[in-house]
């Protein structure tokens, strides 16, 4: 999707353009993933942790995404990409 | 390291296949000194950490482009894989804007090229415009909204909250005379591109543009469980 710029499975919708995107998507193993991105470059990090610090912290269990971009609120889009967040989990 | 001028050493080969008589060219692309790094990378990021090496490392570098450019285009370059070995990372993009004139600026692309801004309205003849102020607002990490001095109050929480809807996760400043009131974490030193909180996207939640063509869009989704919710 984000090199492409195509919603896979999706056969209508308008051309759209990622200009920014930050996310936090909490793993199986216990890990969270950072998301970065800027137009079609993008990374996927860990989560760096302090050390000692076990305490759960609030929205650990729920994937957090912030698209900012051209045509990205269309419907289209969000089913997109929440298709692929549920496929993957 | 040797420094040598960068000309391509390899002559242009030509192969013969024993299937056939002719002799054709192999197609190559040279190398800038024949390394894929020097080559990938931008030739003014190469610049820079070149004149780091003569005259050692700089604390910061500010870059400061001219008020029509596209941050989009420039943020890639110097957004640089680990595996290029770079001395120098992209900390972030500030955007400062006029608090005065924005509004113009985003509705009628007031300061844009004529000519693109026709294009655009072309492009999109039904949507609201793209203009160059939306693309400086999107990619920002910081935008300081300047000038505030000239605005009435009512104005200034306007103008903040249409920026808002274009560009949930920025940080907001408001300034006069565009003075911040420290330089850590709103000119140098950002790390917009490097670990997100949770609360960095909480704030972001709110605020949706229907006025401009650029809008955020979040997600929030539990894994492990069939419910969703889309804010």
């Amino acid at each position: 999707m984000l090199w492409e710029d195509e919603l896979p499975e999706q056969s209508d919708y308008e051309p759209f353009e990622i200009h920014r995107l930050k996310g936090r998507i909490p793993v199986r193993d216990g890990k969270v993933l950072i998301v970065q991105g800027v137009r079609n470059v993008y990374e996927i990090i860990n989560e760096k942790t302090v050390k000692g610090d076990g305490a759960v912290k609030s929205g650990d269990d729920e994937a957090k995404l912030v698209l900012i971009g051209r045509k990205v609120d269309q419907p289209a889009f969000r089913e997109s990409l929440v298709a692929i967040l549920a496929s993957s989990s | 390291m040797t420094r040598c001028p960068a000309i391509d050493i390899e002559k242009q080969l030509t192969v013969s296949d024993t299937n056939s008589t002719e002799a054709k060219p192999i197609p190559f692309v040279p190398l800038a000194n024949g390394c894929i790094c020097c080559s990938v990378k931008d030739v003014g990021v190469a610049a820079i950490e070149n004149l780091m090496e003569q005259r050692g490392k700089f604390d910061y570098i500010l870059l400061e482009t001219t008020g029509l450019a596209d941050p989009g285009n420039i943020a890639p370059l110097f957004w640089l894989d680990d595996g290029l070995g770079s001395t120098i990372f992209l900390d972030g993009i500030v955007t400062l804007v006029d608090a005065k004139n924005v509004m113009k600026e985003l509705d009628e692309g007031f300061g844009d090229d004529p000519k693109k801004t026709a294009e655009e309205k072309e492009h999109d003849h039904k949507g609201p415009l793209l203009t160059t102020c939306h693309l400086q607002i999107s990619h920002a990490d910081v935008i300081l909204v300047n000038k505030a001095d000239l605005v009435s109050p009512d104005e200034l929480s306007k103008v903040i909250e249409r920026i808002r809807s274009i560009n949930g996760l920025a940080r907001v400043e408001v300034t006069t005379k565009s003075r911040v009131s420290q330089l850590e974490g709103w000119l140098l030193d950002l790390h917009a591109y490097d670990q997100v909180s949770d609360a960095d996207l909480e704030f972001a939640t709110k605020g949706h543009s229907h006025l401009d063509p650029v809008s955020c869009l979040s997600i929030l989704y539990v894994p492990f469980t069939s419910w969703l919710t889309l804010i």
